[in-house]
């Protein structure tokens, strides 16, 4: 049910129109004259000397061990290796740290936010399917899912939210400015399936990013753009005739099982991301052993790996850069991470005094 | 008549024009297979090209306060609009219908908790439903160039029906929609 566009706004929209094929195709011409005249960033012809040298530095024997169970493919080795979950958190909490300082020299000293609950185990890779059942049996879908009373938990102890709330309209306004850069010097990527994704280069968000990675507009573009490489691959691969054989199979073992969908994103879908625990494990299991008596988790981490390793190739620069950089933020990530919880423990500990006097 | 089908052939004809000249999305435009994509951006060896974005201070600016998810009808921000500062499951009743209409959309949330924003296609689960997520802060500029969006794979564009809040707070690289 479209609404019709009213006549009177005919005129608007027509205006619309050439405005918006005039951007288009200035933004193609920028990148045509970026091409042809090679006109990059100094940055960006830096990193590929940065790339050489870990190409040549890392070889097999350097790639860590992965923390998820699946083992990197052959292809997937003359990267340099993934951050690992842990390393991520690592980072994630040193680009929170330097937020927060810029936050507080903007004049927004903001209340200390309760660190996310990762509780458990890691979860198995479950992109395409979950196909492990005992973790499906303890754990349903791990943190992905919430019981109602834990989502309420979340909603009411969010002091960062009260703290915004109570600012005055005009404040909270300054504060998204400050944080988020207020969409003004903003930048953009293609990404690998062609969607354009942009965000301000300004805002204390970005300034973190670029203070912990470097520069912000190289980062930008690489984790973008790698983030893109996975959501294509994954999408290519769910329309790859081997997996949607054993979908089928799948679908159909299911639904003897009383839950009748078509893929696994559908079934997640109709669970939602939060529901009782007992409906979730049933959800989950149901999910890993259909996954295990259909065939598809046979296919389904090969047939990931292949639309990865090619999507990936594709993309090999940004995919090298992007992990690159995350590797070379860790120690300076660290270091953020060990003086901020000294700093606490310190303001703690002279509470603890001053409590006791 | 359809004004939007008629803008989307405009941008469709930019698109392959900027296919050919191998800057624009190599993948999009086509999906039949790795001989079609050769003017993929690895092959020239260097990353995809960062450039100047759009300017979306006005759009904010009427609203002091903001934290709103902004949906367009057009790309690049343009016609029809409609915010949200909370979940919503039917877009149908919001800004006279905005179901399957958004093209262009922005997370002008705040950070911290809830501040991505998963979009969802159908608000049935009995339906084909699926999503895809923006992270506070960022835009898409223009879903009428991406061709595989939500994450099993279906348009995005003119697509959308209903979005939530979430917090997202286990950031799988094995995984990047872990939680979406």
């Amino acid at each position: 049910m479209r609404r019709e566009i009213p006549p009177d706004s005919l005129k608007a929209t027509e205006g619309v129109r050439v405005r918006g094929s005039l951007v288009r195709r200035s933004a193609v011409l920028s990148q045509l004259s970026q091409l042809s005249q090679l006109r990059l960033l100094p940055q960006l012809s830096l990193l590929p000397m940065l790339l050489l040298a870990t190409l040549t530095a890392c070889g097999p024997g350097d790639v860590a061990a992965p923390s998820g169970p699946a083992a990197p493919a052959a292809a997937d080795a003359t990267f340099p290796r993934q951050a690992t979950t842990d390393e991520l958190v690592t980072l994630r909490r040193a680009e929170d740290i330097l937020v927060r300082r810029c936050m507080a020299r903007a004049g927004f000293r903001l209340p200390t936010a309760p660190e996310p609950a990762r509780t458990g185990t890691e979860p198995p890779p479950m992109a395409l399917v979950l196909a492990d059942v005992p973790w499906a049996r303890e754990h349903g879908y791990g943190s992905r899912v919430r019981t109602p009373g834990e989502t309420d938990r979340l909603r009411a102890n969010d002091p960062v939210g009260d703290y915004l709330r109570a600012l005055t309209p005009q404040r909270r306004g300054e504060a998204l400015r400050a944080w988020q850069g207020g969409g003004v010097d903003t930048v953009e990527v293609t990404l690998p399936d062609g969607a354009t994704t942009g965000r301000s280069t300004r805002g204390c968000t970005s300034e973190a990013r670029g203070e912990l990675y470097g520069d912000f507009r190289t980062w930008f573009g690489a984790d973008s753009v790698d983030r893109g490489v996975t959501s294509l691959a994954m999408s290519r691969a769910q329309s790859d005739p081997t997996y949607t054989k054993a979908l089928r199979r799948w679908s159909d073992c299911v639904a003897r099982r009383g839950l009748p969908h078509e893929s696994p994103g559908a079934l997640r879908a109709a669970l939602g991301d939060t529901a009782p625990v007992a409906k979730e494990v049933e959800y989950a299991v149901t999910e890993a052993s259909c996954a295990m008596d259909s065939g598809l988790a046979a296919v389904a981490g090969d047939v990931e790996e292949r639309h990865l390793a090619d999507v990936r190739e594709r993309y090999r620069a940004d995919v090298t850069n992007a992990r690159r950089m995350r590797l070379a933020a860790l120690p300076k990530a660290e270091r953020i991470v060990r003086d901020e919880n000294a700093s606490r423990q310190n303001t703690q500990k002279n509470n603890t005094q001053k409590n006791n006097t | 008549m359809n004004m939007k089908r008629y803008v989307r052939g405009v941008l469709a004809t930019a698109a392959v024009i900027g296919l050919v000249a191998g800057a624009a999305p190599a993948m999009a435009a086509t999906d039949a297979g790795p001989s079609a994509t050769a003017a993929a951006p690895s092959k020239l060896g260097a990353p995809t090209p960062v450039r100047p974005g759009a300017d979306l201070s006005a759009l904010a600016a009427a609203d002091g306060a903001d934290g709103y998810l902004y949906a367009y009808d057009l790309p690049n921000f343009s016609g029809d609009w409609c915010r949200w500062d909370r979940d919503d499951e039917w877009w149908g009743n919001d800004c006279g219908n905005f179901n399957d209409r958004a093209t262009s959309l922005w997370n002008n949330g705040f950070p911290g908790y809830f501040s991505e924003v998963a979009l969802r296609r159908d608000v049935s689960p009995s339906t084909n439903q699926s999503s895809f997520c923006i992270e506070a802060g960022n835009y898409y500029a223009d879903l009428s160039l991406g061709y595989e969006k939500f994450l099993d794979g279906g348009w995005a564009d003119n697509a959308i029906s209903a979005h939530r809040w979430f917090t997202d707070d286990a950031d799988y690289i094995h995984d990047p929609h872990y939680a979406c």
